[in-house]
C-alpha cells in the first residue's frame, strides 16, 4: 500500500500507463480475414465498370466484412485505406456463400462509383458508371446450398466507397461477411 | 567507472548532450534541395546582404544577415548564378536555380539551434544543482519534432532560440551565483544581459518577451530591499540599472540596423521599398555608411515594418487551406503546417515524404501540465496561502510560468494572423518550468539523488525520444504510406492532412 502511495511509484506508473496508451494508439488493426478482395490498379482512368482493364498492379487482401466506406473514402473503419490508392482501381470479390435458409434475398450495393453483381453466374444489378455513394437493392431468390456470389467494383476519380448487406425477406439487414441464420460465409 | 564518471560528469554531460544535438539537428540538413515556408522569403533576402542590395522587411535583419555569413562560409554555390535572388522578395522554386543548395543559408539556423541546447542545460543545471536532472529534461528540446523540423531551415526562430536560451542562461548564471555564493549583481550584468536580448529582438521583435528578464534580475539584485520596502536605495539602483541594460540593448538593436543600411549600397532596379527620396538618393550618392544616412534609413525601414504589420490578414479559419491558428490552442499543438510532400508510388503504393510542422505530444502536453501544475502552486500559495516547501525553487517555477503566461497574453492582443512555431518561445519556457516542476514535486529525492527518481526521469527521457521517433518521418521528410500516416495522426485537433 505504502509502494502504491509513494509519489515515484506513481510517476512510474503514469508514464507506464502513457507507453500503453501510446502502443494501443499505434499497433496496426487486424480482422478476421473473411472475404477476399482482389485490389487491381488500372494505369487508365476509369469510368465504366466493364471499360477494358489495363491493370499496372494487383493485390489481395482479406477483410471481415464489406463494409468499405469511411469518411467518403473507400476504407475500412478499421484497417484504413486498404486500396492504398485514391484514384482508378478495381475491386473484385469472388466469394462462395454457404445459404443455410432458402427465400428471397436482398443485397444492398453501396457504392461511388459503379459495380456489378452476378450470383451463380447470372448478373443480378448494376452501376456502370460515376456517382456519389448510393445504395441499391438487388433481389435474387436462393435455395439453400452453395452459391458464388461475384462482385466487381470501381473508383474513378474523387470520393470513393463500397458497402454491401444482405437480409432474407424483411429480417434486419446484416453485413456481408457476418454470419446470420439464413447466410455462413 | 563510477569514480571517473562522477568526476568527470560536468563535462560528459554537456558532451554527450552536444553529440546528441548535433546528431539530431545537422544530419543531412541540407535535404530537401528545395525550399519550404519561409525559406522562399528569407534566402532572398540573405543573398541581398551578400550582393549590398538594398531592401527592407518586417523582421529585423540580424537573422538574414548570418544566413547570410552562413551562405558565404559554407554554402558551395561559387559557380551558381543567384542574380535571380536580388530581384524579388520572395523566390519562387521555379525561379531558383536548379543546382543552388540550401545548406549556407541554413547553417546558422541549424548549428545555433543545436549548440544553443547547452544553454538550456545549463540553466537546469544552475538551478537544479543535478546534472542527471538537467540532462534528462534536456531531451525536451533536442527531441521536440516542432523544434528540429523549424530549426534545420533557412528560418529565424532557430537562430533567434540561440540568443533566447543564451540570455536566459545569463541571468540564470547571475543570480544563481548572487543566491548561492553571494556574488554581487554588477551593472555590467545587466549590460551583458542587455546585449543578448538586443541580440534576440535583432532577429525578431517578440524576443522583447525577455524585457521581463531585467525586472527579474532586478528583483534579485535587491531582494532585502524590496521585503523590507527600503524605497530610496530601491530607486537610486534603479536610476542605474534601466540605462545600464536598456542601452546596450538598444545598442545592438541599431548597431544591427546600422550595418543593415550601410551594407545596402545598391538599389536593384525599381524595387525602392517606399524608400524616401533622401534615403534614395544617399544611397545612390554612395553615402550608406554615414550617420545622418542611419537616421534616414532606419526612420523607413521602421515605417516599412510597422505598414507591413498593419497589412498581414487576420486569421480567416473559413478559409481553404489557412494554415494560421490560434494561439490558445497551440499547446495542444493545434494546428499543425505542412511545410512541403513529395508523391512518389513505388510497387503500386503511395508513397509520400512529407515535412510537417508537428509537434512531439511528449513534450508538448508534458508541458501543458507543468504549466498547470505551477499554477495551481502559485495559486495555492498566493489565493490559498498555502505553504511552500522550497522558496528558491518556486521563485523560479515562478519566473518561468511567469515568462510563459507573459508570452501567450502578449500574443494573443496580436489581431494578425500567427502561426503554430511563434509558440516555440513559450514552449522553452514551459519546458524549463516542466523540469522545475519535478523537482518541486521530488525534491527531497532529487537532494537525495534517489535512485528511482533518477530512474524515472531516464524513462521520461526515453519516452520522449522514443515518441520523436516515431514522429521523424514528418520531421525529416521519410516516406510514409497512408496507413503508416494515420497511425501518427493521433488527434483530429492536429489537423493533419494525408496526401493520397
Amino acid at each position: 500500500m505504502n509502494k502504491l502511495m509513494d509519489k515515484n511509484w506513481i510517476f512510474s506508473g503514469l508514464i507506464l500507463a502513457i507507453v500503453v496508451l501510446i502502443l494501443i494508439r499505434i499497433t496496426p488493426e487486424s480482422v478476421d480475414p473473411v472475404v477476399k478482395l482482389v485490389i487491381s490498379k488500372n494505369r487508365a482512368s476509369i469510368s465504366n465498370i466493364y471499360q477494358p482493364r489495363d491493370v499496372e498492379f494487383t493485390k489481395e487482401v482479406m477483410v471481415d466484412r464489406l463494409n468499405l466506406l469511411d469518411k467518403s473514402r473507400f476504407s475500412h473503419p478499421k484497417l484504413g485505406n486498404i486500396a492504398g490508392y485514391s484514384d482508378d482501381f478495381f475491386v473484385d470479390v469472388q466469394h462462395r456463400i454457404q445459404v443455410l435458409k432458402g427465400g428471397q434475398f436482398r443485397f444492398m450495393i453501396g457504392s461511388d462509383d459503379g459495380f456489378s453483381l452476378s450470383i451463380n453466374g447470372k448478373k443480378i444489378c448494376e452501376h456502370l458508371g460515376d456517382r456519389p455513394y448510393s445504395v441499391q437493392p438487388c433481389f435474387v431468390q436462393l435455395e439453400p446450398g452453395t452459391h458464388d456470389f461475384n462482385l466487381s467494383y470501381f473508383q474513378g476519380f474523387g470520393n470513393s466507397g463500397l458497402t454491401v448487406q444482405y437480409a432474407l425477406g424483411s429480417d434486419k439487414p446484416r453485413w456481408f461477411g457476418d454470419n446470420s441464420s439464413s447466410i455462413k460465409f | 567507472m563510477k569514480t571517473f564518471l562522477k568526476t568527470y560528469a560536468r563535462f560528459l554531460y554537456p558532451a554527450v548532450i552536444l553529440v546528441l544535438s548535433f546528431g539530431v539537428y545537422f544530419t543531412y540538413y541540407g535535404s530537401p534541395q528545395a525550399m519550404f515556408w519561409d525559406e522562399n522569403y528569407h534566402v532572398a533576402s540573405a543573398q541581398k546582404h551578400i550582393d549590398g542590395v538594398m531592401y527592407m522587411e518586417p523582421h529585423p535583419p540580424l537573422g538574414k544577415m548570418l544566413m547570410a555569413v552562413g551562405e558565404v562560409l559554407f554554402g558551395g554555390n561559387g559557380n551558381v548564378d543567384k542574380s535571380k535572388l536580388n530581384e524579388t522578395d520572395y523566390l519562387n522554386g521555379d525561379q531558383a536555380p536548379p543546382q543552388m543548395t540550401y545548406k549556407g543559408f541554413r547553417w546558422p539556423s541549424v548549428v545555433m539551434m543545436a549548440i544553443s541546447v547547452l544553454f538550456f542545460y545549463g540553466i537546469l543545471r544552475c538551478i537544479t544543482q543535478r546534472e542527471w536532472l538537467a540532462a534528462a529534461f534536456t531531451s525536451l528540446v533536442i527531441f521536440d519534432n516542432a523544434l528540429v523540423i523549424h530549426s534545420r531551415a533557412a528560418m529565424l526562430e532557430g537562430i533567434q532560440m540561440f540568443f533566447i536560451l543564451a540570455a536566459l542562461y545569463y541571468f540564470v548564471r547571475v543570480a544563481t551565483d548572487h543566491i548561492h555564493e553571494g556574488k554581487k549583481i554588477l551593472l555590467r550584468h545587466y549590460a551583458i544581459l542587455g546585449v543578448l536580448i538586443g541580440l534576440s529582438i535583432s532577429v525578431k521583435v517578440n524576443g522583447m518577451i525577455l524585457v521581463l528578464l531585467f525586472v527579474m534580475l532586478y528583483g534579485v539584485d535587491q531582494w532585502q530591499a524590496i521585503k523590507q520596502w527600503q524605497w530610496l536605495p530601491l530607486a537610486q539602483r534603479l536610476a542605474v540599472t534601466v540605462p545600464s541594460g536598456v542601452v546596450p540593448l538598444l545598442l545592438v538593436f541599431f548597431g544591427v540596423f546600422y550595418i543593415h543600411i550601410g551594407m545596402g549600397s545598391t538599389i536593384m532596379k525599381d524595387r525602392t521599398y517606399k524608400a524616401s527620396p533622401e534615403y534614395l538618393a544617399q544611397i545612390r550618392a554612395g553615402n550608406t555608411w554615414a550617420p545622418g544616412t542611419f537616421m534616414i534609413g532606419m526612420r523607413d525601414n521602421w515605417k516599412y515594418m510597422s505598414e507591413y504589420a498593419d497589412g498581414v490578414p487576420r486569421l480567416d479559419v473559413c478559409k481553404s487551406g489557412e494554415n494560421g491558428s490560434y494561439a490558445m490552442n497551440w499547446p495542444l499543438g493545434k494546428k499543425t503546417i505542412s511545410y512541403r510532400w513529395d508523391k512518389n508510388t513505388v510497387d503500386g503504393k503511395t508513397v509520400v515524404k512529407y515535412k510537417y510542422l508537428t509537434g512531439n505530444p511528449v513534450v508538448w502536453f508534458s508541458v501543458l501540465a507543468g504549466i498547470i501544475l505551477s499554477s495551481g502552486l502559485i495559486i495555492g500559495r498566493f489565493i490559498y496561502g498555502n505553504a511552500i516547501k522550497d522558496e528558491r525553487l518556486f521563485f523560479w517555477i515562478c519566473a518561468f510560468t511567469g515568462l510563459y503566461l507573459s508570452y501567450m497574453i502578449a500574443i494573443l492582443q496580436i489581431e494578425r494572423v500567427m502561426y503554430l512555431y511563434h509558440y516555440l518561445v513559450p514552449l522553452v519556457f514551459g519546458a524549463i518550468n516542466l523540469a522545475l516542476i519535478f523537482n518541486y514535486v521530488f525534491r527531497d529525492e532529487v537532494i537525495a539523488n534517489n535512485r528511482h527518481t533518477i530512474i524515472n526521469a531516464s524513462l521520461f527521457a526515453l519516452l520522449v525520444i522514443g515518441v520523436f521517433a516515431f514522429f521523424s518521418p514528418f520531421t525529416y521528410g521519410f516516406g510514409l504510406t497512408e496507413d503508416q500516416f494515420e497511425l501518427r495522426n493521433w488527434f483530429s485537433f492536429w489537423q493533419l492532412q494525408v496526401v493520397r
